[in-house]
């Protein structure tokens, strides 16, 4: 009988981008990447496993924009489009490196890979892979809860309500027209939270979600478990906590298992390293050099000489880290056990994006604790959750303060001089959106279009996704002008409502560009 | 180098230079982490010349929220986070400027937004009709009247703009629209006027913003009595979940906390693997790789069978065939062979290539 649970949550989540006013676009390489490194290789193991007849639970929060990608057809075309042009490249690399055979070994490893991922993308799910996280619910292996509409940063949109509501009830309804049920739990993007939001929460009949260690420790009144058993906040909606022994052990590339010299490089990249002539047909149309996903190399060290790639030593490296992990969370377990009157939980959130994107090996590592888990111990289950509280449905009652799991754990990240400027026209488009629906109570057909869309680009500036990029410095420019194209398009949208001057083509457009959530109810707003 | 030099370079020289500023952990950097570490660099205290607007007056104790972190994961979560993102391009050249937003939108209004426990920020406009109204008003005060932000303490009242527990002001200069205001502590509640103090010493309020409260940053005083646990427990299990030290109390668990942080987790500065770095770091900039392919190509009938090292190589529709190889150190022959399509003639021609590198 086990003493004790561990939870793994893995957050699932890219912003909507998807342009198709351009033959290619670099952003729309974030998704296929994901697909491949991540998405595909995860599908992967759970299915093998399920097979091999291994029970486990994993949490999984796939968030709107993202189901929204993997269910649009021309994003799937171009994903295949993208694959099939990196099956050709990883093809010529089998060719030319057949003299160094440590090189050759790992191009047909890229190849395999990548003729498997399509099988399963393209033949298997015929291009739609919430198919097979959908099936994986409904065996019982994983629970899949929602987000945010499109990953808005709750604490700083409270000063519009509404705004905030949208975001979650456009989520819920958005999940349950795709999942075919109600999400029992919700990923609060970037954990961030604001008391008085689960009362927001409960109206949709979400039952958890998950917050920073440090705010369940500073929740009022003290908290008697620590973050080894959820709270309940006013409204009944658990705030489950992240344990930060196993988080770190995962996500600090320092002391973490990713950081391991024998795991792959992730910066090294074929699309750097080879000569210009062969490498531009992979590139994109403009010839920037771009990450192709093949790489070589493996960590080596701090220095900037990197050794060849050895998947065999890597897997190794990875049994060994599952092992470790599991090994520490049952001392922890045991530990604990012996001081709190119910079975602790310990609950290790991660990006889904950390594994195998970031860290190549991280599905590897995912399926060997799965593994280990099952066969090698009897003290940890996996359990969700949402099982935790089917299991202890009473718990202690306390109000967490405002907070978010990053830098520093509160909202500084999203509100610091490179990003502070969107609020002032965040907030106004939101006010603006309530003063556009009750200015038509009874829209034409035409108004009712334009009110749909105008929801949709209030939604899409709000992602956190844009503040988080101008604070950390990639692809500033992208995130710029996202925040500016949706507002601006909205502020069209709205003159245009309020003096009947909107130009019907430019709506048609702007909808076929910006058609996330095609059902929207602009009405949340009023 | 600006930002904008630094941009125009590759990563490699960037981790060349990252190298000679001993920038910790370069060799995990992405280019934008090596273009923001090294602009840190380049002016060292950049942390403060960062915020946008720094507050003249202060409240008595003023706290740093630099050295309140909570302990979380922090930079190395960023930088994992970061990497959804990372193509190995930090800009994509070819999109056009999106127009600009409007500078304002005719309102009168204020705005606060908690940023940490210690830290607000606010946002305003200020509309002309309210600017004439006010005019009006002040009379000969105008002139000399300062803008200020007055900020109240307003925690658990109802404010109604005279009973705050306390407030300071801020004296704005030149024609700034927004702030970030240091009040230092946690869990209170606070609202912010914008107004024009006279010489008299009244305030004339232009605006008043909504009420905001900041977050605890420690453990809370009060305890649940159904789900009592003792002083000793409570600690205990507050330290479990974090992995600090037993029976200390909670103020210094925090500094251990904030040691912790600073030590173990800020910037991945202690690593059990970072030996041989020292060595590493004394190294020049400059720089040089260099590599050989060999390209085998040719022709023969379109509809011939060619090979090369006995493995088939396909043939364009012309009948013309090219082949590159990465080559290494050492001897390499390379039979290559076309057989007719009725397979009646055959050719090979072998060349043999040594590379050497001294």
């Amino acid at each position: 009988m086990e003493k004790g649970y561990l939870a793994v949550v893995l957050h699932a989540h890219l912003p909507y981008v998807r342009h198709p006013e351009y033959e290619e676009f670099l952003e729309e390489d974030w998704f296929f990447e994901a697909l491949i490194e991540t998405y595909i290789p995860l599908i992967e193991i759970f299915e093998d496993l399920a097979a091999e007849g291994v029970n486990f639970r994993i949490t999984m929060s796939l968030t709107p924009t993202l189901l929204s990608m993997l269910t649009d057809p021309l994003l799937q075309y171009r994903f295949l489009r993208h694959l099939d042009k990196l099956i050709d490249l990883s093809n010529k690399e089998i060719m030319r490196t057949q003299w160094q055979p440590q090189f050759n070994k790992l191009a047909l490893m890229y190849y395999h890979r990548l003729m498997r991922a399509r099988q399963i993308f393209a033949d298997k799910y015929r291009q739609n892979l919430v198919t097979a996280f959908k099936n994986l619910q409904e065996q019982g292996y994983l629970e899949i809860i929602t987000c945010a509409a499109t990953h808005g940063f709750l604490p700083l949109m409270e000063i519009n309500r509404k705004s905030v509501r949208a975001q979650i009830k456009t989520a819920v309804d958005h999940y349950e027209s795709i999942m075919g049920c109600r999400p029992k739990g919700i990923w609060l993007p970037e954990c961030a939270y604001i008391p008085g939001l689960d009362e927001l929460l409960a109206e949709e009949g979400i039952k958890y979600f998950i917050l920073d260690a440090h705010v369940i420790l500073h929740a009022s009144p003290r908290p008697k478990n620590g973050v080894f058993a959820p709270l309940y906040c006013r409204n009944k909606v658990a705030a489950f906590g992240r344990d930060l022994e196993s988080s770190k052990q995962v996500w600090s590339a320092v002391e973490g298992y990713p950081g391991d010299y024998y795991y792959r490089d992730f910066y090294r990249d074929i699309g750097f390293d080879l000569d210009y002539d062969y490498i531009k047909p992979y590139l994109h149309k403009d010839g920037l050099r771009v990450n192709t996903g093949i790489k070589y190399h493996r960590i080596t060290g701090t220095t900037d000489y990197k050794e060849p790639y050895e998947p065999d030593i890597a897997r190794e490296r990875a049994a060994e880290h599952a092992g470790n992990f599991m090994f520490n969370r049952e001392k922890q377990v045991e530990h604990l056990s012996g001081m709190m009157e119910r079975k602790p939980i310990i609950l290790s959130p991660y990006d889904a994006e950390l594994f195998g994107h970031w860290w190549f090996e991280g599905p590897l590592w995912l399926n060997f604790l799965i593994r280990k888990v099952h066969y090698d111990q009897e003290t940890i289950k996996l359990i969700t959750p949402g099982d935790y509280l089917d299991i202890y449905p009473m718990n202690q009652v306390a109000t967490p303060s405002m907070s978010s799991w990053g830098y520093k754990g509160y909202n500084e990240v999203w509100l610091e001089g490179s990003n502070d400027w969107i609020y002032r026209h965040l907030h106004k488009a939101a006010e603006r959106m309530q003063e556009l629906v009750n200015l038509c109570p009874q829209p034409t057909a035409f108004q009712h279009r334009a009110l749909k869309q105008a929801a949709r680009e209030v939604l899409l500036a709000q992602s956190s996704d844009w503040a988080f990029i101008m604070k950390t410095g990639t692809m500033v420019s992208y995130a710029v002008k996202r925040t500016k194209d949706h507002l601006l398009r909205f502020d069209k949208i709205y003159h245009g409502i309020k003096y009947n001057q909107l130009d019907e083509a430019w709506l048609m457009e702007i909808e076929h560009r910006d058609n996330i959530f095609p059902d929207i109810d602009y009405k949340l707003y009023a | 180098m600006n930002e904008k030099e630094l941009n125009l370079l590759t990563r490699q020289k960037l981790i060349k230079l990252a190298r000679q500023q001993k920038v910790k952990n370069y060799s995990r950097m992405s280019k934008a982490k090596l273009v923001k570490a090294l602009t840190a660099c380049s002016k060292e205290d950049s942390k403060q010349a960062d915020l946008p607007k720094t507050q003249k007056a202060q409240p008595a104790e003023s706290v740093s929220a630099e050295t309140k972190s909570a302990f979380n994961l922090g930079q190395e979560q960023e930088q994992v986070e970061g990497a959804k993102y990372y193509t190995g391009q930090s800009e994509f050249q070819k999109l056009e400027e999106a127009a600009d937003l409007p500078a304002g939108y005719g309102d009168n209004r204020i705005v606060a937004l908690v940023r940490d426990p210690y830290w607000i920020y606010t946002y305003w406009e200020v509309s002309h009709n309210r600017i004439k109204q006010a005019k009006t008003d002040l009379g000969d005060d105008w002139q000399s009247a300062k803008s200020i932000l007055r900020v109240y303490d307003i925690t658990d009242i109802e404010f109604d703009g005279s009973n705050a527990h306390s407030y300071f002001d801020i004296e704005i200069v030149g024609f700034p629209t927004n702030w970030y205001i240091n009040v230092g502590q946690p869990d209170r509640s606070y609202c912010i006027d914008l107004g024009l103090l006279t010489s008299s010493g009244t305030l004339y309020t232009l605006a008043r913003s909504n009420f905001v409260s900041t977050p605890r940053d420690s453990m809370s005083d009060v305890v649940d009595e159904e789900w009592m646990s003792t002083r000793e427990d409570a600690e205990k299990m507050y330290a479990l979940s974090g992995g600090f030290k037993v029976g200390a109390g909670s103020l210094e668990l925090r500094e251990e906390m904030q040691a912790k942080l600073a030590k173990e987790w800020a910037s991945g500065a202690v690593s059990s693997w970072s030996s041989g770095i020292e060595r590493e770091l004394k190294e020049r900039g400059f720089w040089f790789i260099l590599d050989t392919e060999l390209i085998v190509y040719g022709a023969t009938e379109p509809d011939a069978k060619v090979t090369l090292q006995g493995k088939p190589i396909s043939l364009r529709p012309d009948g013309t065939f090219s082949v590159r190889f990465a080559l290494p150190d050492g001897k390499q022959v390379i039979p290559v062979t076309a057989t007719s399509s009725d397979q009646v003639e055959t050719r090979t021609i072998t060349p043999t290539v040594n590379r050497h590198t001294v």
